[in-house]
């Protein structure tokens, strides 16, 4: 990649609480955040998302930008208050508040325009009970500009703007997309954000009877007893900058995305595929200009469904199988569940905070390892010097997507 | 879908028709509690934008049980306006 953008701010919110800070010690502590759920209640095992005030969120948050979030959110569904919460977050983390660069060189591309139809359900039963009374404001609910909108009206963004569907790949899509808008020269800085996704219930029956959903029992990503993927929940914002632009406005930057890869297998199915999944890898690796071997992290898709764990410990086996000792894989989704379209936002945000503090996170769970030559992190976190990580994504339709992260030199902690 | 009655049927009393959308009015926007009931002002100089109009009118309808073409609604009318239009006989 010709001009890697640089990572000035993070946010997010997520089963642990709100913030990096209680992100990062439940990851290192390896808290599972999945839990049962009531008799009746379908799947029986999820993690869910922290509370969400807006109100109580935006205490601290100046007064001003307090009050335009506030505004902006007033007639927005539930998922996109969490989205106008980290996207603040963000906002106020990349000191975009302090030092403001032109409005109309602030992009934003927002993950997961898809697998969120719980909202959308609630409605269609509200119209068939009162056809009338459906609220005209699903009119906006129901578009994918709506999180564009809210959260560009919150925070006076004016340069360009995308939704990124690409279901459980879109949020490493969005990064992408991200770092090829900054590459094109249309912005200076892009926000990147994944609201939580609540799937309706036909959408998680569906993935039930798919075989994709651990629906009646807790399920450990490449365990040998996995049965099918956790749902999650969180949400968080990744801001990334041109370096010249990180450096004009003096904003300091540890990490770097050095690179990124996306490869589609030409199948419409939901079959991983190692060779796919094998070539983002790689592609990925080649636009940072690393080796494999250089490569001492990889936070895996890892999702719990049987058959793309074992696809994609057979692609890292395919690209790392030759490097000694091979890098350290993990899977988030083991503490926090598969959070569908923001996964790839959540995981990115994971793997900078792991390489900002020094350790990897435990696979919770994690017993009886599906693949002898993949070298997972066991029960308990691991202390780690970890200066060029990869976090794959892939999704159904034979999306696979993987971005590579370095430390920026001289960059502060 | 369900068919609805027409407005002004029943022909209702227009007072409580104004309380009603008063009512409609503060659940969509708190806000305008400060500004008071006043029916000669429109619901965009009450702080209304284009969909709280919408979602006002919507409610109201629902609530009297009416049914109004909403191109007759589209327009900024006043709150009595709007209330002239609820109860008009068709």
């Amino acid at each position: 990649m010709s001009t890697p953008p640089v990572v000035v701010g993070m946010s997010l919110i997520s089963p642990f609480g709100h913030g990096l800070g209680p992100f990062a010690a439940g990851l290192r502590a390896g808290r599972s955040a999945i839990s049962v759920q009531p008799e009746g209640q379908f799947p029986r095992y999820r993690a869910r998302l922290a509370e969400c005030d807006l109100g109580t969120v935006l205490t601290g948050a100046p007064e001003e930008l307090a009050k335009r979030s506030l505004q902006a959110a007033r007639r927005a569904q539930p998922s996109v208050h969490s989205g106008i919460a980290v996207a603040v977050g963000g906002w106020l983390s990349a000191r975009l508040w302090q030092r403001p660069t032109a409005a109309d060189r602030i992009g934003l591309v927002v993950a997961g325009g898809d697998l969120d139809g719980g909202h959308a359900q609630s409605v269609h039963l509200e119209h068939a009970a009162t056809p009338a009374a459906v609220p005209p404001r699903f009119a906006l609910h129901m578009l994918t500009t709506h999180p564009i909108g809210v959260i560009s009206q919150a925070l006076g963004i004016h340069g360009c703007g995308l939704t990124i569907g690409l279901a459980t790949a879109g949020g490493n899509a969005a990064v992408i997309a991200a770092a090829l808008l900054l590459a094109a020269g249309d912005i200076d800085v892009c926000l990147v954000v994944a609201g939580p996704c609540e799937p309706s219930p036909v959408e998680l029956a569906a993935l039930a009877n798919l075989g994709a959903l651990a629906w009646d029992r807790p399920s450990t990503p490449f365990d040998q007893r996995h049965s099918g993927f956790v749902l999650g929940a969180a949400a968080a914002c990744l801001v990334l900058e041109t370096i010249g632009s990180a450096r004009r406005r003096g904003v300091p930057a540890t990490v770097r995305l050095a690179g990124y890869g996306q490869r589609l297998d030409g199948n419409s199915l939901a079959d991983p595929n190692a060779g796919g999944e094998s070539a983002a890898m790689t592609a990925a690796l080649r636009s940072a200009g690393r080796k494999p071997e250089q490569v001492q992290y990889i936070n895996a898709h890892g999702t719990g469904a049987p058959a793309g764990d074992l696809a994609e410990a057979a692609a890292i086996t395919q690209v790392f199988g030759r490097c000694k000792p091979g890098p350290w894989v993990n899977s988030t989704k083991s503490l926090i569940g598969h959070c569908l379209g923001a996964a790839g936002v959540v995981e990115a945000v994971a793997t900078v905070v792991q390489m900002t503090h020094g350790y990897l996170h435990p696979n919770a769970g994690l017993r009886a390892p599906i693949s002898p030559r993949c070298r997972f992190v066991g029960a308990a976190a691991r202390p780690a010097r970890v200066t060029t990580a990869l976090s794959n994504g892939f999704a159904f339709g034979g999306v696979n997507t993987s971005l590579v992260f370095t430390t920026e030199p001289g960059g502060r902690r | 879908m369900s068919e609805l009655p027409v407005a002004g049927c029943t022909a209702p009393d227009p007072e409580p028709v104004l309380t009603t959308l008063w009512r409609c009015l503060l659940a969509v926007t708190p806000d305008v509690l400060a500004s008071g009931l006043d029916g000669d002002r429109t619901l965009g100089e009450l702080g209304c934008d284009s969909v709280d109009r919408a979602e006002v009118l919507v409610m109201v309808m629902s609530e009297l049980g009416v049914a109004v073409p909403v191109t007759e609604l589209g327009r900024d009318l006043t709150l009595r306006g709007i209330v002239d239009l609820l109860v008009r006989p068709r």
